[in-house]
């Protein structure tokens, strides 16, 4: 995919946002206090819909706009500056790698002790990165698990 | 008059009389030369990250933040260490310094290149200072009598202002600004108790938590963007550094260029969103076409150095100047360290001044004193750098992630916000992907709610009449940019297309 596709995708992601955000808002009224509601609008102020609805209105001009333009230049392919595109797909991999196995650490976080779970966190990210020395990568990671569970666990008294 | 130099006296008194405070600001700038060191961490990144733990640690806002302004100053000279040993700058600001830095260590002359780097980023650091100690109270003062609708349109300005001048086209900016807006408006709604976009989640009533948010864009976002620095270790030009300090009929021979630098330093830096960046290779471009020969730039002069390090160091003292009086950040480390106002229950704005002199002095005398110790320090653990330019950063990327996690996780003490950080990393990264900054989010979140709650007030007091905005000639004025910035650029960006 190349970048314009991409912004594209996104532009529209937002368009969905601002829909949304512009139709669900209305139903914040519920929770709202009918007094302090009748009396804002009798001051001649705004309530609490009117800035979000701008706000909503405006993401979503913008981003048709955005796409509009776009769609206008397409064609121009994503520039792949100075990267070859075998190191590409490598980063393109390593990063969606990199959100999945932090994800996984936030999840797992809640149920397995910090230390083991951050230890093993490290090391697989040390792996994954292309750190081949194994037993320095462990003797790290166990360390760094420790020196984080000391400064913000002990010292820090994180609940974690 | 006699009252701002008692201000500044006192300013000084408290960063310097409590010994934790002075060990936070040398702590920082110390931090803050390793982060600019290192291609690909920046100071947002490094901010952001000890904004939650310093909050757990229960330090009070003065010193957290003393400790955050050390890092800003740090960061500015740590980037210009791998611009002149490895052609590869630290931060955006220090690319130029690479154009007469790296020649110059080329001709193993790293030491004496290092030492104009020192010398020019502590001239800018002193020139930044003055200028905001001169205008911050002026302006200060005017702006303390700002009425709500004053505040709803400087704000309104901020964010247009970030907008036009932010990476990309103002579209872009633009819908950051938006999206930060709507952001800002979860959570339920001071006047009317109507719980805004909380979708049944109790834990949003109070809002998206900040921190999580800053540690969401300016943590994970920018560890996924980077991870192309992964593996690639970059060939040091000098193993070995005896560092030469400048003589001082260097400084008299180099002035010139060096208040070039600062003079163009500090007025961007007083620009919303224009950040140092641009400033330094205009600073650059202009002592060069004034020398006598502009052929001797790129091979090693001097002045391609002194130039954009006085004049990113100068950027520092004029972020101050927004930030502190108008409560509007000149880039991505001052937005946070606004944050980190509003995470201390300070509201950042025309209010400050008035409300937390000593903390506006206080930070003013920090910055002064981060200056002064950057200089030392850089002085005295320059061959330090060489092993840490030499470091692969993926040791660092996932000690990162867990720092950002943890301190996500601080913020309330529970596994919310930390989805909420990954959220807001993803978003991010994807922002950053198609090259949109995600500065004005952030500013959207800050200032979102300040202009609602501003605009909304200012329509009670005014019986809801819409002219109040345009009734006084400094708001027609500052409307008037709006439109004026607004409508150029859209011009350019349509013609562009």
């Amino acid at each position: 995919m190349n970048r314009d596709s991409l912004e594209i995708l996104v532009s529209l992601a937002l368009i969905a946002v601002g829909a949304a955000a512009f139709a669900t808002i209305g139903l914040s009224e519920d929770s709202a206090s009918p007094f302090l509601l009748a009396q804002e609008r009798a001051l001649g102020s705004l309530d609490y819909a009117t800035f979000p609805r701008v706000f909503a209105c405006g993401l979503m001009i913008l981003s048709a706009v955005n796409v509009l333009l776009l769609l206008r230049k397409r064609g121009k392919r994503w520039q792949e500056t100075d990267t070859a595109p075998a190191r590409q797909r490598r980063i393109r991999l390593l990063t969606m790698a990199t959100a999945v196995l932090t994800f996984a650490y936030i999840v797992a976080l809640a149920h397995v002790n910090f230390i083991v779970i951050t230890a093993a966190f490290l090391f697989v990210m040390f792996r994954l990165y292309g750190l081949k020395r194994l037993q320095v990568n462990a003797a790290v990671a166990m360390g760094g698990a420790v020196l984080f569970w000391v400064v913000f666990v002990k010292l820090s008294h994180l609940a974690i | 008059m006699t009252e701002t130099l008692f201000h500044i006296w006192g300013g000084f008194e408290l960063a310097l009389t409590d010994p934790l405070n002075l060990v936070l600001i040398v702590l920082g700038t110390f931090l803050g030369l390793i982060v600019g060191a290192l291609p690909g961490f920046s100071a947002p990144m490094a901010i952001v990250i000890l904004l939650p733990i310093t909050y757990n640690l229960k330090l009070a806002a003065i010193p957290s933040l003393l400790l955050m302004m050390g890092v800003y100053c740090g960061t500015k000279l740590g980037g210009s260490y791998p611009a002149v040993l490895l052609r590869t700058p630290g931060t955006p600001a220090g690319a130029c310094t690479a154009l007469d830095g790296y020649p110059m260590a080329q001709k193993g002359l790293a030491g004496k290149a290092i030492g104009y780097a020192i010398m020019g980023s502590t001239f800018g650091g002193i020139f930044g200072w003055c200028i905001a100690v001169i205008f911050v109270p002026l302006l200060g003062r005017i702006a303390v009598n700002s009425r709500p609708e004053d505040i709803a349109i400087i704000g309104m300005l901020g964010l247009v202002m970030v907008s036009a001048f932010v990476r990309g086209n103002m579209i872009r900016g633009l819908m950051g600004v938006f999206v930060g807006l709507l952001i800002g408006t979860v959570g339920m709604d001071a006047n009317d108790g109507a719980a805004r976009f909380t979708m049944g989640f109790s834990e949003l009533t109070n809002g998206v938590p900040f921190a999580a948010a800053l540690v969401g864009f300016f943590g994970m976002a920018v560890v996924l963007s980077d991870i192309r620095e992964i593996g690639s270790v970059s060939e040091i030009v000098s193993r070995k550094l005896s560092l030469t300090m400048p003589r001082l009929g260097e400084v008299k021979r180099y002035w010139k260029c060096m208040t070039i630098g600062s003079i163009f330093g500090t007025l961007v830096g007083a620009i919303p969103g224009v950040g140092a960046e641009g400033s330094t290779w205009v600073a650059y471009a202009t002592v060069k076409n004034k020398d006598r020969n502009p052929d001797r730039f790129g091979e090693g002069a001097p002045e391609g150095i002194l130039t954009p390090e006085s004049c990113n160091n100068a950027n520092c003292g004029g972020t101050m100047v927004p930030m502190l009086t108008l409560g509007i950040p000149g880039d991505g480390s001052t937005a946070i360290m606004l944050g980190a106002l509003v995470l201390y229950g300070v509201n950042p704005g025309v209010t400050l001044m008035r409300d937390q002199p000593a903390l506006v002095y206080a930070l003013l005398a920090g910055l002064l004193i981060s200056t002064i110790a950057m200089c030392f320090i850089a002085w005295f653990t320059c061959p330090m750098f060489i092993y840490v330019l030499r470091q692969d950063r993926a040791w660092l990327f996932p000690a990162i992630i867990v720092l950002a996690v943890l301190g996500a996780f601080s913020c309330s003490n529970s596994m919310y916000p930390v989805y909420i950080a990954f959220v807001f990393g993803i978003v991010g990264y994807l922002f950053e992907l198609c090259g949109m900054s995600v500065v004005p989010i952030v500013l959207g979140i800050i200032l979102g709610p300040v202009i609602e709650t501003n605009a909304r007030l200012a329509l009670v007091t005014n019986s809801g009449d819409w002219t109040v905005f345009i009734d006084a000639w400094w708001r027609a004025g500052m409307l008037g940019i709006m439109v004026i910035l607004v409508a150029s650029n859209l011009w350019k960006t349509f013609k562009k297309a």
